[in-house]
C-alpha cells in the first residue's frame, strides 16, 4: 500500500535519473528528426508533449514517451510517398496523418481494444520491423559519409541511385575525409560499445558518448580551422531558432486521397506496435513490479500524438532507449517523464546555441546502428529456427510492405500464416470453426489458484483473448495454463507465456504450462509450434520446457525419466480408481526410488468407457509399492475417488481426536478397524500438514495425485517430496 | 414422499414424471432406449415412446423386442404412433401426452454445415414446450452419472434450474454438483498490477462469490437436497454461455444443466453464436435443459 502515498516520494529519485535521461534523449531527439527528415526541433516537440500529457493521462509508470524509431522511419517514407520527393511538404501532410493516428488510437485506447493487435504474428512484426531498419540504413549512409541529409529523394531508389556516385567520390578522393572519418569512427563506436564491458564506457549511455563526442569534437574544429570552416561544411545539427519558428501546421490537402490512408494506416499500425512492445518491455524491468496500463496508456499517447502533430511535433509513441535507460538509473514513478520533458526543454534552451556545431555524421552514425539492430541477420535467423512457415511470413511481409506499403505487408503476413497454420497444422477444420468463437476458459481452483484452460486451439488470432484473461490475474498469484484440451499451439502464444511467466516469477507468483508436450513437433526450438503430428519427443528433444525441467529433476535424483509415449496401463491398472476407465498410455515417466521404496509418476491418458466419448483426460499421477501392508483405503477431499465403487457403500471414517483432520478429508475403506490402527496420530498430522493429495492405497500399492489434470513441474516436485515423507513415514513405521 | 404438495405450489423442482422417446429401428437408436430405460425407472417415471411413421403389426413386434431386451417391460411403455415430418410429429406428441422430459439423441460435434443447416436434436431444442435432455452418447451398459455442473448466472429461470438439476442428480445418485457462475472477464479488471490494483480485484472476486451464493441460498433452502450429494459453488471467468461448456469438458462432468433459452433460435444465432448456442455446437456431455416459460417464472416468484 506504499505506493502513490505522496505523489513526492519518488521525485528526488526520478530527478537524479533525468540528469542522464535528458541529454540520452535529446541525442535520439536528433537522430530520429533526421530519419524522418524532419525539422530538427519536431522531435523535441514530441518529447516534451509527450512527457507531459502522457505522464497527466497515461498508464504507465517510468515509461518515457517521445518519437519513436520505427514511425520515424515511416514517417520518412511517408514523405517520400506523400511529399513526391519534397521532404518540406511531405513533412507537413505527414503531419496530418499523425492527428489523425492520434485520433485513432484514443478511440483505440477508449475502447480498450489493444490486445486485439496481436492478431499480428510475431514473424509478420519482424518482418516489418526489419525493413523499416533497411530503410533507416539506406537513408542514412549518405549523411555519414559527408552528404547533405536534406537533399530531396522521391523514393528509396533515388536514394540507392546516389550510392554508386558516393563510391566514385571516395575513390576519387573527391570525398570530405573529415567527415565521413568521424562517421565511420562514430559507427565503429557503436559497434564496440554493445560488445565490450568496460566499465568506464559502460558508464554512459552510448548516445550520451556520441553527443558529447560530437560537441568536443566541432569545437576542436572550431579553434583549429576557424568558424568559416565548419561553415563550410554544411554539416551541422540545423536548429530553429526557439519560438514562432518551430511551429507547423497540418498540410490537410491529401485527406481525401487513398494514398493518404495507406500511409496512415501503415503509420497506426507501427506506432501501435512500437508503444505496446516497448511499454511490455518497460513493465518487465519496473523496479517495482507494476504492470502499465496499455490501453489508458495508448489513449494518452494518442492524445499527446494529436497535439504534437497539430503544432509540427513528430508522433508520439513509448519509447524503449530512453525508458530502460531511466530504469537503470532507478526511477520508480511518473516524475521521470514529466521531469525528462521539462529537462529537454531547458537544456534545448541552455545549449541550443553549440549543439548547431554537433556534427552530422555522429548523428547518422547512431541512427544507422539502430537500423542495423532492427534488420539484424540474427533476427532472420532466430525465426528461420521457429520453422519454415515464420521465415515464410516474415519474406512476405517484407516483401509486400516493400513494395506496396505496411499495411499490405502486415496483411499479407498475416494472411500467409493463417493458410500456412491451417494446412500445416491438419487442423484446418477445427481452426476455422472456432475461429470467431471464444476458447478460453478461465477459473480459480479450490486452493485459491488460477486455471486457465485452452480448447482446441491457441494460436495469434485468440492470444489476444488469452492474454485478456491472463492480465485480470494478478501476478502474484499462482497460475496453470493448461492445453490438454488443444490439438494445437502455435509459437506467438508460447512466446507470449514465457514473457508472462517472468512476469509472474518477478512478482512473487507461479505461472506455469501443462499439456503441450502431449502434441508433437516438428522443430527442435523452445517457441516451436506444437502440432497433432510429426516426429514423437525422443529423448534428445524436442522436449517442453516443462519435460526439460522433469528431466533435470529426474537427473538431480538418479530417477529415470522418460518423455516418450508408453502404450502400457502398469502399474495403475492395480488400482480401483482406473477399474472403468481404459488407459491409452502414459508419458514423461519418472522411475526411482525414494527411500528404497519404488515408484513411477507418468501422465497418464485415459478414458472412460470404450468409446472415445467424452474425449481423453490427462492427469499426473504417481505409484509407489510399498513392502508393509497397508489396509485398503481411500483418501481425498473433491471425492474424486468416489468412482471407486467398490467403496461406494463405506461411510466416511472420522476421528474424534483429529476434527481438523476428519474435516478436510474424506476417509473410506472396508476394514475401519485396521485403518484406524493404520492412520497414528503421527501420520495424520503429517498428512494435516500437506496440500490435498489424494491417496489409493490397495495391497502394497498406493496411488497419490493431487489433481484430476497434468501437474506442472513445480506441482511434481510437491507431489515427490509428499511421496518420499510417506515412504520414510512407512518404512519407519515397519520397524 | 411429500415432495409433490410443495411441487404444486412452485412447480419446482420439475419431477419428470412423463418422459418420451422418438424411437426407430436403428443400433443408436437401441442404444438410447437402454439408456431412456434406465432414466425413467431412476426417475419413477412413465415413458412414452414416439414412432414417426406407420406403426405396422411388423415394427410392433420388432419394437416391443427391442423393448424387452432393454428391460423395459416393467416401466410399461406407451406407444404414439404418427407419420409426418419428425419434428413436428415428435413436438405435437410431446403436447399431446403432456410430456415433461424429452430424451433425444445428440452429436458430440456437428460438422459444419449440420451447423448451420440444424439438425433434428437441435430443433428440438428450440422448439420444444418441454425440457429435453441431449444424450451425446447413449450407451446399452449402464454409467454412474457422479457428477452434475448446472449454471448458476443471474437469471429469473436459473433457481429453478438449480432446483430441478439436484432433484435429478438426487434420483440418479450423483454424489457431486457443481452451480458455476458466469463472468465476463471484463467484470474483473486488473487495471494496474501493483498491490492496491491487487486487493481491488481480489476483493471484487470475493465480491462476485458471496454475491453467487447468496442468489442461490434461497434456491438450495427451498429443495430437499438429497444424502450424499455435495454441492460446490465456482465461479468461471469467460465468455457467458461458452465458458460453461468448456468447464464441463475439463471437468469431465457426466452432465450439464442449463436453462431453457428465452427466445426461440434461428439462423442468425448460430452465426453471432451465443448463450446456448456455444453448448450446443460442441456438446461436452449429456445436455439437460430445464424448460421454463416465462409464466412459469412470474408465477412462482408472485
Amino acid at each position: 500500500m506504499s505506493a502513490g502515498t505522496s505523489i513526492w516520494k519518488y521525485f528526488k529519485k526520478d530527478a537524479f535519473a533525468s540528469i542522464l535521461v535528458v541529454p540520452v534523449s535529446l541525442m535520439i531527439a536528433l537522430g530520429l528528426s533526421t530519419v524522418a527528415h524532419a525539422p530538427t526541433e519536431s522531435a523535441i516537440i514530441a518529447l516534451v508533449v509527450g512527457g507531459i500529457i502522457t505522464s497527466i493521462f497515461g498508464g504507465s509508470f517510468v515509461n518515457i514517451s517521445g518519437a519513436g524509431i520505427h514511425s520515424a522511419a515511416v514517417w520518412m517514407m511517408g514523405a517520400i510517398v506523400l511529399g513526391n520527393g519534397e521532404f518540406g511538404h511531405g513533412y507537413k501532410l505527414m503531419l496530418a496523418s499523425g492527428v489523425i493516428v492520434g485520433l485513432l488510437m484514443i478511440v483505440i485506447g477508449l475502447l480498450r481494444q489493444t490486445q486485439r493487435l496481436d492478431i499480428i504474428p510475431i514473424s509478420v512484426r519482424r518482418g516489418i520491423i526489419s525493413m523499416l531498419g533497411v530503410w533507416i540504413l539506406i537513408s542514412q549512409i549518405p549523411p555519414l559519409l559527408g552528404e547533405n541529409a536534406y537533399l530531396s529523394y522521391d523514393s528509396l531508389g533515388a536514394i540507392l541511385a546516389t550510392y554508386p556516385e558516393l563510391l566514385d567520390k571516395a575513390v576519387n578522393g573527391n570525398m570530405d575525409y573529415w567527415i565521413s572519418g568521424v562517421g565511420l569512427i562514430a559507427l565503429m563506436f557503436m559497434i564496440f560499445y554493445s560488445s565490450y564491458q568496460n566499465r568506464l564506457i559502460r558508464m554512459l549511455p552510448a548516445p550520451l558518448w556520441l553527443l558529447i563526442g560530437g560537441v568536443i569534437f566541432s569545437f576542436y574544429l572550431q579553434i583549429i580551422e576557424g568558424n568559416a570552416f565548419l561553415d563550410h561544411l554544411n554539416q551541422q545539427v540545423h536548429l530553429n531558432q526557439i519560438g514562432l519558428d518551430w511551429i507547423h501546421s497540418p498540410d490537410w490537402a491529401m485527406i481525401g486521397q487513398f494514398k493518404f490512408w495507406a500511409v496512415t494506416l501503415g503509420l497506426l499500425m507501427v506506432t501501435l506496435n512500437e508503444s505496446v512492445t516497448n511499454l511490455r518491455s518497460t513493465d518487465r524491468l519496473d523496479l517495482l513490479h507494476r504492470r502499465s496500463d496499455i490501453n489508458s496508456e495508448i489513449t494518452a499517447l494518442g492524445l499527446a500524438s494529436v497535439l504534437s502533430c497539430a503544432i509540427g511535433g513528430l508522433n508520439v509513441t513509448a519509447t524503449i532507449v530512453q525508458s530502460s535507460t531511466n530504469i537503470q538509473l532507478k526511477a520508480m514513478s511518473r516524475w521521470s517523464n514529466v521531469l525528462n520533458a521539462i529537462g529537454l526543454l531547458v537544456l534545448v534552451v541552455a545549449i541550443g546555441g553549440y549543439l548547431e556545431n554537433l556534427l552530422l555524421p555522429f548523428v547518422s552514425a547512431m541512427m544507422l546502428y539502430v537500423g542495423y539492430r532492427m534488420a539484424a541477420p540474427s533476427h532472420l535467423r532466430a525465426i528461420a529456427d521457429i520453422g519454415w512457415e515464420d521465415l515464410l511470413g516474415l519474406t512476405v511481409a517484407f516483401v509486400v510492405g516493400w513494395i506496396y506499403g505496411i499495411f499490405y505487408g502486415l496483411l499479407a503476413g498475416i494472411i500467409l500464416i493463417f493458410i500456412l497454420q491451417l494446412i500445416t497444422s491438419g487442423k484446418a477444420g477445427l481452426i476455422l470453426r472456432f475461429a470467431f468463437r471464444p476458447n478460453t476458459l478461465l477459473y480459480q481452483e479450490s486452493d485459491a489458484g488460477y486455471l486457465l484452460s485452452i480448447k482446441h486451439y491457441g494460436n495469434f488470432l485468440n492470444l489476444g483473448r488469452i492474454r485478456e484473461k491472463i492480465d485480470s490475474v494478478p501476478s502474484s498469484s499462482e497460475m496453470i495454463v493448461d492445453f490438454s484440451l488443444a490439438e494445437f499451439v502455435d509459437e506467438n502464444v508460447l512466446r507470449q507465456l514465457e514473457y508472462y511467466e517472468e512476469i509472474f516469477l518477478r512478482r512473487g507468483g507461479r505461472f506455469e504450462i501443462v499439456g503441450v508436450d502431449d502434441l508433437r513437433t516438428t522443430v527442435h526450438h523452445p517457441f516451436a509450434s506444437w502440432m497433432p503430428f510429426g516426429a514423437a519427443p525422443t529423448d534428445e528433444g524436442p522436449l517442453s520446457n516443462r519435460q526439460e525441467a522433469l528431466a533435470e529433476l529426474a537427473q538431480e535424483a538418479g530417477f529415470k525419466y522418460r518423455p516418450q509415449v508408453l502404450y502400457s496401463g502398469q502399474p495403475f491398472y492395480a488400482f480401483q480408481y482406473f477399474r472403468s476407465v481404459q488407459i491409452e498410455g502414459q508419458r514423461n515417466r519418472v522411475e526411482g526410488e525414494l527411500d528404497g521404496t519404488p515408484f513411477v509418476l507418468a501422465d497418464v491418458d485415459y478414458h472412460e468407457g470404450e468409446f472415445i466419448a467424452r474425449g481423453t483426460s490427462h492427469s499426473t499421477m504417481m505409484s509407489m509399492e510399498v513392502k508393509c501392508k497397508v489396509p485398503q483405503f481411500v483418501l481425498d477431499r473433491e471425492r474424486l475417488l468416489d468412482r471407486v465403487a467398490s467403496l461406494a457403500g463405506f461411510s466416511d471414517i472420522n476421528f474424534e481426536n483429529h476434527p481438523k483432520f476428519s474435516a478436510k478429508f474424506h476417509l473410506q475403506g472396508a476394514n475401519e478397524p485396521a485403518i484406524r490402527k493404520f492412520f497414528s496420530d503421527d501420520l495424520i498430522d503429517m498428512l494435516n500438514e500437506t496440500p490435498y493429495y489424494h491417496i489409493e492405497a490397495r495391497g502394497q500399492q498406493i496411488l497419490i495425485f493431487e489433481k484430476e489434470r497434468l501437474a506442472g513441474a513445480n506441482e511434481i516436485k510437491g507431489l515427490i517430496s509428499f511421496a518420499s515423507e510417506l515412504a520414510a513415514f512407512l518404512k519407519k513405521s515397519e520397524e | 414422499m411429500t415432495e409433490p404438495e410443495t411441487t404444486n405450489k412452485t412447480g419446482f423442482p420439475l419431477h419428470f414424471k412423463k418422459v418420451a422417446l422418438a424411437i426407430a429401428l436403428s443400433p443408436r437408436a437401441e442404444a438410447l432406449l437402454f439408456e431412456a430405460v434406465r432414466i425413467v425407472k431412476m426417475l419413477e417415471a412413465q415413458l412414452v415412446l414416439i414412432h414417426v411413421g406407420e406403426l405396422s403389426s411388423d415394427t410392433k413386434q420388432k419394437l416391443d423386442d427391442l423393448v424387452t431386451r432393454a428391460g423395459g417391460q416393467e416401466v410399461a411403455p406407451k406407444f404414439v404412433a404418427k407419420s409426418g415430418k419428425p419434428v413436428e410429429v415428435i413436438l405435437q406428441a410431446c403436447k399431446d401426452e403432456k410430456v415433461e422430459l424429452l430424451l433425444a439423441g445428440a452429436l458430440l460435434k456437428e460438422n459444419l454445415m449440420r451447423y448451420f443447416r440444424g439438425s433434428i436434436a437441435r430443433r428440438l431444442v428450440r422448439e420444444t414446450s418441454c425440457s429435453i435432455l441431449l444424450i451425446t452418447n447413449p450407451k446399452k451398459e449402464s454409467e454412474p452419472c457422479s457428477k452434475i455442473l448446472v449454471n448458476g448466472i443471474a437469471h429469473p429461470k436459473t433457481p429453478d434450474s438449480v432446483k430441478t438439476a439436484i432433484y435429478v442428480a438426487g434420483k440418479l445418485q450423483a454424489n457431486e454438483i457443481i452451480i458455476a457462475d458466469e463472468v465476463p472477464t471484463h467484470e474483473v479488471r486488473v487495471r494496474v498490477n501493483d498491490d492496491r490494483g491487487l486487493i481491488r480485484a481480489e476483493r471484487q472476486r470475493r465480491l462476485i462469490v458471496r454475491e453467487e451464493r447468496k442468489r442461490l441460498a434461497k434456491a438450495l433452502r427451498e429443495v430437499e437436497i438429497p444424502k450424499g450429494l455435495e454441492i460446490e459453488q465456482r465461479v468461471l471467468y469467460g465468455k457467458p454461455g461458452y465458458s460453461i461448456g468448456h468447464f464441463a469438458a475439463d471437468q469431465g462432468v457426466d452432465m450439464l444443466v442449463m436453462n431453457s433459452p428465452d427466445s426461440t433460435l434461428g439462423l442468425l444465432d448460430r452465426i453471432l453464436t451465443h448463450d446456448i448456442e456455444y453448448v450446443l455446437s460442441d456438446l461436452p456431455c449429456d445436455l439437460l435443459i430445464v424448460h421454463t416459460t416465462k409464466s412459469m417464472t412470474e408465477k412462482h416468484n408472485s
